[in-house]
């Protein structure tokens, strides 16, 4: 056997072992970074990369292996794993953008479901803030002129819930609120 | 290791009975633990006679932890075996002891095993023993080893007289009342496939050989 | 007859002479089973004007040809009687999941109709043919986890065992029947006790047959498994964002996540991403624990639990050690209401003890077993809130004798200390004092003690109707779908049909989209809180929540669960499979029978329970008077109209056209809301249609 058809299968079963690792991470809610792919288990060469990366993108069995480009990462995950809606969750705590993690959950509630989001949802995995770091939070966005659409609603056992202004008023806000909050407790 | 002492292991009986008489003791670190040992329960001394029946090659073990007591393996083992739902043949035994544990109640039931105590189920599954009292007591020999090594019952020899039921130390064969002829569990898996909690697995007796390693035994 | 599903016999048991005979269920395949069963005993056994506790009132405990089968959530009891909460005397069905009813098929029984009353006590034991009467007396008197006990220790501890506690046995008007540790039928716990009646207990070594191929209903349950069945009531959205989910819904229970435990459990199992698909991981999906008790329940949960068959797992099964404080097992399950329903007889709040949150947790899960043992029912939580308001309003304190008040420790309610659960439950139970005529039911209370109008007009009360029954999934959560539903029972509805799938997780957008598909239009839905007026697609949207409800509740199959009309899955456009009900029929009885078919069956049973309530109400105006809403229904939202963003309040004549096109659905007479002679006719009840005339009671 020549040596380049050697290598040709042994970057086949590397392709096929990465991409079965990315696909095993995303369901496990993790992306797998650029540098993870230079140390176990992948363990790819430096002089490999050009190569395995043109493969890993142009083959067509790993068509559901995307890439998020971060500030100072990539972030690689499977499409049929994960979700984009995940994904894209995931890169706002990894770019540590937890401003806009916060407000893409509020303002895509708002406007699709329709509903308010419970305050306390991000104390919870994956956001998994701290209760002082979210008081911090909800105070910065009220002061900064990108989110001031961010808006309390609380309803009449207490509750606070958040929405963005854009797609509900205030009223509406505040009936979904007692919705969710009273109403949907009461019958169980 | 080579693949010929592998084949050593499973096929040798000492090792079984190793195995057997570990039960109770803590094997950690892998999905064995302390608590299925315990449920295989196979701590009898009669395991020293002489082998008659080839090994099976795994075991069915139930994690009494992650048992919920949704009763689908009784249903799931008798439609896939008997075409019926009929709990009461079910080759794996839950709801029995559903209420209040393996010993049924007690004045102390509040605190003992089961939905009306602790709320601990105590799922109950054949051992596949290395000398199946049901088999062994069988008196037209209707009880044979199958291509896996599961204890099966010959449905054709067997007369329904329930002596393998009274032989087993934990009355495991069950006589059907409406075809009079035993049955018992053949490592189908069906039951461990379907468990919505993963609360069942045949375990082959390759990894029960690691655990036991991983704590040190000579396997 | 069929080939399977049906054990295909009956018990009669007749209380009074003691006689224990065995009857043919094909005199009643055209009701199915369960709850059809029931209305047609009712219908033609018992005379209207007969009361709950009468000698004549016949209760009928059944199970449906899906029960027992191994079909997924199927292990529903469905009782039958007189109900004594109101002064109507209306028939309605309790219900019950747990082990007895699978358990009953096994033994090779249907159903039990219960007729007559014994002059002592006794208990009902059932051994597959063998069915005798046994001496209670030594039972009378305690209660449900005792009882259970002593009879699983007589029958062997394989027995399932449905009993009432001492609340059924002084007939109280708000107990139950309960089985296992804690799957209870609220309302007719007194029916047995007026019976003598102390529990039923079955041990059976049959079978459930299959009509055909064992490996097409296995086909069925795996696809049901992989694509179809999602966390409790069917929601399909995860609680908090998973890799595998395009949506979130922090109200869904869905609620597996990393770091989400049982965390009382040998190995503190943790919940996990259990993703679609994943069939070993269906039973982690729903950690109710969390959701009725709250996140310091966490810790404290032992496993879940919940009925035969189901791989959705409700009930949670508890250690707490914080009760032994108060005489009572540090173990505890429960789900939902059970739960809720003491938490809201400490309505002052409950106070932590050690950490954040337990107050609750331990008010809950002691009054849950309080409750479940001396077998009181809550009235759909309603007992709570006919307390506090009686308290609040002062008129406790006027209707209570002075001395009786000041022996009420106040204080411990104040204190939101949970040893007052032990003083009200005890009171409710044995009937001491004025005091305990808060078990007869709101409807006696509101009476007895002169309630005001405020009671029935504030939504914070809950009611639903001037019979005394709350709201269950009405108009505040979908408009006129639920108004229409909550208006058609004669206690709390207990369909979860059009609720599930409004609160299953999905966007408006979604849900809409299905709609459209099942309905004929993406209005039969509307956005939460902004509703619009009433349609004919909401009308068959209600008509398919009610009757797939009877339907479920005939089969048995679970309504917290059936129908599943959506599904987790993006890639079937989150469409579940609303054939899955005849598909499963077909296969179990060997009947080959369509979805429309089998809707039929359950139009059929329906239009039943509706006769029957004319028939004990002895008139045809259903619309006038038996179909009633309170005011605040009507009333709420001062400041707003009607059909305007952000307001449930409904308009008066547009629920009037509602019912109007709902019983035009039904074929039921549009004005009265009785069901016409074409009608029964066609639903093949011509006998019905006859008693009905006879009686004068056909509209015209």
């Amino acid at each position: 056997m020549s040596k380049e058809k050697v290598n040709d299968e042994i970057l086949q079963e590397n392709l096929e072992f990465t991409a079965k690792y990315i696909r095993e991470n995303s369901y496990n809610g993790k992306f797998i970074k650029y540098d993870d792919f230079f140390t176990e288990p992948i363990s790819l060469k430096e002089e490999e990369k050009e190569i395995f990366f043109e493969k890993l993108f142009s083959n067509e069995e790993y068509s559901d292996i995307s890439e998020l480009k971060g500030k100072e990462s990539r972030y690689f995950y499977s499409k049929k794993e994960m979700t984009e809606n995940y994904a894209k969750l995931l890169y706002r705590i990894e770019e540590k953008d937890i401003l806009n993690m916060v407000a893409d959950r509020i303002r895509t509630d708002s406007k699709r479901y329709p509903k308010t989001t419970n305050s306390n949802v991000f104390l919870n995995e994956p956001y998994n803030l701290k209760k002082d770091e979210l008081a911090e939070l909800y105070k910065q966005l009220s002061n900064l002129d990108d989110y001031k659409d961010i808006k309390e609603s609380v309803a009449s056992n207490g509750v606070v819930c958040v929405y963005s202004d854009k797609f509900l008023s205030q009223t509406y806000a505040d009936a979904l609120t007692e919705l969710q909050e009273v109403t949907r407790v009461e019958s169980q | 290791m080579s693949n010929n002492e592998k084949k050593g292991f499973l096929d040798k009986e000492t090792t079984r009975r190793e195995f057997l008489k570990l039960s109770g003791k803590g094997i950690g670190g892998t999905f064995i633990s302390l608590s299925l040992l315990n449920l295989l329960g196979c701590t009898n001394t009669n395991v020293e006679e002489v082998a008659a029946f080839p090994l099976a090659q795994g075991v069915l073990i139930a994690d009494r932890a992650r048992c919920t007591g949704c009763l689908r393996c009784e249903t799931n083992c008798s439609l896939a075996n008997d075409g019926k739902a009929m709990p009461y043949i079910s080759r794996i035994k839950v709801s029995r002891n559903y209420n209040f544990g393996t010993d049924g109640p007690k004045l102390a039931y509040a605190y003992a095993d089961g939905a009306f105590g602790n709320k601990l189920m105590s799922p109950e599954t054949c051992r596949q023993c290395a000398e199946p009292y049901c088999g062994k007591a069988c008196p037209v020999g209707a009880i044979t080893t199958n291509e896996i090594g599961a204890r099966v019952v010959d449905q054709a020899k067997c007369v329904g007289c329930g002596t393998c039921t009274k032989a087993c130390p934990w009355t495991m064969p069950t006589v059907d009342p409406e075809t009079s002829k035993s049955t018992k569990c053949v490592n189908c898996g069906t039951c461990a496939a379907n468990c919505p909690t993963g609360a069942l697995r045949i375990v082959p007796w390759e990894e029960v050989k690691y655990a036991m390693r991983k704590l040190g035994y000579k396997a | 007859m069929s080939t399977g599903g049906w054990a295909g016999k009956i018990i009669r048991v007749n209380l009074t002479s003691g006689k224990i005979s065995s009857e043919d269920t094909s005199k009643y395949q055209d009701f199915i089973g369960g709850m059809g069963i029931g209305y047609k005993v009712l219908f033609d056994e018992v005379p209207a004007g007969t009361k709950p506790y009468d000698e004549a009132n016949k209760i009928v405990v059944g199970t449906g040809p899906l029960c027992g089968s191994g079909v997924p959530m199927s292990s529903r009891t469905n009782i039958t009687s007189l109900y004594p909460g109101n002064d109507k005397n209306l028939v309605t069905d309790s219900h019950m999941g747990g082990n007895f009813a699978a358990f009953l098929k096994y033994a090779g029984w249907d159903a039990i109709i219960i007729e007559g009353a014994s002059s002592k006590p006794v208990w009902l034991r059932i051994e597959d043919d063998k069915v005798t009467l046994e001496d209670a007396s030594s039972l009378w008197g305690t209660g449900i986890y005792n009882t259970t006990a002593v009879i699983g220790s007589t029958m062997g501890k394989e027995s399932c065992v449905a009993a009432i506690g001492q609340a059924g046995e002084n007939l109280v008007n708000l107990a139950v029947i309960m089985n296992g540790s804690s799957h209870s039928a609220g309302g007719h716990g007194a029916v047995f006790g007026s019976k003598k009646l102390k529990a039923i207990g079955v041990k059976g070594t049959g079978s459930v047959k299959i009509g055909k191929d064992k490996k097409e209903l296995m086909d069925l349950d795996a696809y049901v498994m992989k694509e179809i069945v999602g966390a409790n009531n069917q929601h399909v959205v995860p609680s908090t964002p998973q890799p595998w989910s395009e949506f979130v819904y922090e109200n869904s229970r869905w609620t597996a996540r990393e770091g989400l435990t049982w965390g009382a459990s040998e190995g503190n199992i943790d919940t996990g991403i259990a993703a679609p698909g994943d069939v070993n991981k269906v039973g982690y999906r729903t950690m109710k624990a969390i959701k009725d008790l709250g996140p310091v329940a966490a810790k404290y949960t032992v496993r879940m639990g919940g009925c035969q068959s189901c791989p959705i797992r409700c009930h949670a099964q508890m250690n707490i050690p914080q009760l032994e404080q108060y005489g009572v097992s540090p173990y505890a399950a429960n789900t939902c209401m059970g739960w809720f329903s003491p938490a809201g007889v400490m309505f002052k709040g409950t106070k932590d003890q050690k950490e954040e949150g337990d107050g609750n947790m331990i008010t809950r899960a002691l009054g849950s077993q309080l409750a479940d043992d001396y077998g009181v029912w809550c009235n759909y939580g309603s007992i709570g809130r006919d307390f506090q308001y009686a308290y609040e309003s002062g008129i406790l304190k006027n209707v209570l004798p002075e001395e009786e008040y000041n022996s009420i420790p106040w204080n411990l309610l104040e204190a939101g200390d949970p040893a007052f659960l032990k003083e009200f439950y005890r009171r409710v139970t044995f009937k001491e004092g004025e005091f305990s005529h808060l078990g007869d039911g709101t409807y006696h209370i509101a009476k007895r003690w002169n309630f005001g109008a405020d009671y029935w007009d504030t939504k914070k009360y809950s009611m639903w109707s001037p019979l005394g029954f709350p709201k269950h999934h009405a108009s505040d959560e979908s408009y006129q779908v639920g108004a229409i539903i909550n208006c058609m029972f004669n206690r709390d509805a207990q369909s979860h049909s059009h609720q599930n799938f409004i609160s299953s997780g999905l966007p408006v957008d979604i849900l809409k989209k299905i709609a459209e598909k099942l309905w004929g239009s993406a209005d039969a839905i509307d956005p939460p809180a902004n509703y619009t007026p009433m349609n004919q697609y909401k009308a068959k949207f209600a008509k398919y929540g009610v009757i797939r409800n009877c339907l479920h509740d005939s089969l048995t199959l679970c309504n917290w669960m059936w129908p599943l009309t959506a599904s987790p899955l993006k890639e079937r456009e989150y469409m579940g499979d609303t054939s899955l009900e005849s598909k499963y029929f077909s296969v179990v009885t060997g009947i080959d029978t369509t979805e429309e078919e089998l809707d039929l069956m359950g139009e059929r049973v329906f239009t039943l329970h509706r006769a029957l309530t004319v028939k004990e109400m002895g008139t045809t105006d259903m619309r006038g008077q038996h179909d009633l809403m309170v005011n605040w229904v009507f009333d709420i939202d001062p400041d707003k109209k009607p059909f305007t963003e952000g307001t449930i309040k409904m308009d008066r004549d547009d629920m009037q056209l509602a019912l109007t096109m709902f019983y035009k659905e039904m074929g039921w007479d549009e004005k009265t809301g009785a069901p016409t002679r074409a009608t029964l006719e066609k639903l093949n009840m011509k006998d019905v249609a006859d008693e009905l005339a006879k009686l004068g009671l056909l509209p015209a």
